[in-house]
């Protein structure tokens, strides 16, 4: 049945692998992907760890409906304490990885230890085995799969793995699957390079029993019709996430020249319908009809000829707006070689504007770069500087290390230009217009993000009978909801339920696409519900799903907070308060975020989750949650004691 | 099994201009559109025959900063 596949425990010091099954009171309590991990990680790992510790435990699952009768159900979620931010670390990516595992038999990996010499896990039809990697370490994420592949002479399996930016234990280190799919943010390959793991390969042929598969199937075509029938899904397939970049950097909401700007003036270029020139057609995730990835081929420069995928909105702004470049080449290059070396192009492309502006302002010199000349719209530096940082070469070394240890590195004021949370960095969005979703960023779980809270159809302004057919279910909430993205009543109830409901989505493993993200009239709650009981015969209500999110994203917090967590890391650098924009349309120029509104949004944020002044969870709520034992009293003094 | 291939119904065609938030109907096929209410020319694409895109801003006519809007 669809409940039976298996958890793994592997020790890659000792080499033990031991397999259980996943207890139904976890599924009740956790459901599976991202929340049953974050249960995991928070009872396994110990606390206060260094994240290349080898007791860091790294987590690898697929949501409870993956690779059975369900709509883009192809999510692998990888979780561990990041190397990047100390804090929680957490990935999630598409492709066909997450089917596979389940199908070879497994639902749950948790990975210890590390490994005397790389090696790779092989993971066949309920079987694990620990290989040695020798002939894949140093290879880039394409050619590591084009020789798993003949190596284990089988076409059709899938890996998971890391590249030469996970070796090198750059901190903002993806893995990833196929050429494009990442597991992106907070440094998930580091951890794995740490672990001298190279990849998880998975080949399997177990069936997927499904408990009500006529319904099942039935159900699947209603929910397939809802996503498609909107007009965004309708977008994302001819031209991917880059769309996005219309809305955005013709209002003033894109982050230029590091914050400086917020708006590339004239960035015709890099919009998403010039990719009709050299795409060769779309692809997609497992059982996704949204096909949102283009498949190129570069025509220009030294890598005219190269296949690639992609690329993102992320990466429109890494390599175009951010780093000032018009040049849709540039990204199209940019993002073949973070993908090739397995970087976070977010991240990096964050770090590159940030060397630029520190260039700009004279903190770095020629001296320090040896020689390149990090100017804005420079395309050849941008390109160059991503092959340094993933091979920590020259100043890429200092850059590897993300936002708070570079400045530390670097001194001379240059943290005054940083544009993170919990270090961090911000998406190549401007969010000084919008407080909603500057509040998403301050408070996320897994520090500066766009993909755990953020209230995206905020910025249709979309009338309050919308956002109360959405934000009032399931559990009822009567507060204010407004209309207006420049407004800051009622925002931090829609930053929390959209908390929940993609964290209710990562449990079940499919696509954020597929949920109310980019389109109120997604699924969500109730559909979860009805998703999951013709999978799997699992019966929640909604409002069962929406408390298994809380106790899930309240499991996050606690981790956080175990790991020192305090009010002053949910908030925004200075420059948000101090430096309105300069560009955009009225209602995005001039515009700062108000200190004293945005304190007031944390607190009505804190009292909705029922967290206490310093954003720990109450143990009314723990208790509610029934994970009191998670936090007991003593652990609270303790922590009130430093 | 059928999947509805393009969007149906009241909102084909439709953008919501930027500088005004107000919806409107450019004609079939256009390139560019200015909004009706505020007068903010807008470059419009297709992703499919009856969807209408705002792809970006006519940048030679864009608002100067602090320049405000005129909402009919
Ligand atoms: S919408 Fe895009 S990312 Fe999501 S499942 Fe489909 S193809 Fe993958
Ligand atoms: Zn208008």
């Amino acid at each position: 049945m669809a409940l039976d596949r298996k958890i793994a425990y592997i020790n890659l010091s000792t080499g033990e692998i031991r397999k259980g099954d996943i207890p139904l009171e976890w599924r009740k309590k956790f459901i599976g992907g991202r929340g049953l991990d974050a249960y995991l990680l928070y009872t396994n790992n110990p606390p206060g760890i260094d994240a290349f510790d080898p007791e860091n435990r790294v987590l690898i699952s697929a949501g409870i409906v993956v690779g059975a009768l369900a709509s883009a159900s192809a999510r692998t979620h990888i979780m561990s304490k990041s190397p990047l931010t100390n804090f929680l670390g957490s990935a999630n990516m598409g492709g066909w990885f997450a089917p596979e595992m389940r199908w070879a038999g497994f639902d749950h990996l948790v990975i210890s230890g590390k490994a005397e010499k790389p090696v790779y896990l092989w993971i066949h039809n309920g079987e694990i085995e620990i290989r040695d990697a020798k002939n894949i370490w140093g290879e880039n994420i394409y050619d590591t799969q084009t020789i798993l592949r003949q190596e284990l002479n089988d076409n059709e399996i899938q890996t998971l793995c890391i590249g030469p930016a996970g070796e090198n234990l750059v901190r903002f280190a993806n893995v990833m699957t196929g050429r494009k799919n990442a597991g992106g943010r907070t440094g998930m390959g580091a951890v794995l390079g740490s672990k001298n793991l190279k990849a998880v390969v998975c080949r399997g042929t177990m069936d997927i029993k499904i408990k009500y598969p006529e319904e099942a199937l039935k159900y699947n075509e209603e929910l397939i019709n809802q996503i498609i029938s909107s007009k965004v899904s309708q977008t994302m397939q001819r031209w991917g996430t880059m769309f996005i970049y219309g809305t955005t950097n013709s209002t003033g909401l894109v982050r230029t020249r590091n914050f400086q700007l917020n708006q590339l003036v004239g960035g015709s270029d890099i919009e998403c319908e010039n990719l009709d020139k050299v795409s060769i057609g779309l692809d997609g995730c497992f059982g996704c009809q949204v096909h949102c990835r283009h498949r190129y081929v570069i025509k220009d420069g030294p890598y005219a000829g190269t296949y690639a995928q992609g690329p993102e909105y992320t990466s429109q702004g890494a390599f175009g707006a951010e780093v000032g470049c018009n040049n849709m080449n540039t990204i199209l290059v940019g993002n073949h070689l973070v993908n090739s070396y397995g970087l976070d192009t977010l991240e990096t492309g964050s770090m590159m504007a940030w060397a630029m502006e520190l260039y700009e302002k004279g903190i770095l010199t020629d001296r320090d770069t040896d020689g390149l000349r990090l100017e804005w719209g420079d395309d050849e530096a941008v390109l160059e500087l991503i092959k340094k940082i993933a091979t920590r070469e020259g100043i890429g070394d200092i850059l590897a290390d993300g936002p708070l240890r570079a400045a530390k590195k670097i001194g001379k004021g240059s943290e005054t230009y940083l544009v993170h949370v919990k270090g961090m960095s911000n998406l190549h969005s401007d969010e000084r217009p919008t407080p909603s979703l500057a509040l998403g960023i301050a408070t996320a779980s897994r520090g500066s993000d766009h993909l755990r809270s953020r209230p995206a159809i905020d910025l249709y302004n979309l009338p309050v009978q919308v956002l109360e057919k959405v934000y009032r279910q399931p559990d009822g909430y009567d507060g204010p909801l407004t209309s207006g993205y420049t407004k800051y009543e009622g925002k931090p109830r829609i930053v929390l339920w959209q908390e929940l409901c993609y964290m209710a989505v990562d449990c079940t493993g499919m696509c954020k696409y597929h949920t109310v993200f980019l389109s109120p009239n997604h699924p969500n709650f109730p559909e979860f519900a009805k998703m999951i009981y013709y999978n799997t015969g699992l019966e929640f209500t909604p409002k069962e799903i929406w408390d298994i999110a809380n106790r899930c994203y309240t499991i996050e917090r606690l981790f956080n907070i175990r790991e020192g967590l305090t009010r002053k890391d949910d908030w925004l650098v200075d420059r948000y308060f101090d430096e309105p924009t300069k560009r955009g349309l009225p209602v995005a120029y001039n515009k700062k975020m108000d200190r004293k509104k945005f304190k007031a949004m944390i607190d009505e944020y804190y009292s909705l989750h029922k967290w206490d002044n310093d954003g720990v969870p109450t143990p009314e709520l723990l208790k509610d949650l029934d994970i009191a034992d998670l936090y007991p009293e003593e652990s609270r003094q303790e922590r009130k004691g430093k | 099994m059928k999947i509805k291939k393009v969007m149906e119904g009241a909102r084909d065609g439709e953008i919501r201009c930027l500088a005004c938030f107000t919806r409107f109907r450019p004609k079939r096929g256009v390139d560019r559109a200015a909004c009706p209410s505020c007068g903010v020319q807008w470059r419009i694409s297709w992703p499919y025959p009856k969807t209408a895109r705002l792809q970006g801003p006519v940048w030679e006519t864009y608002p100067k900063p602090g320049e405000p809007i005129a909402k009919k």
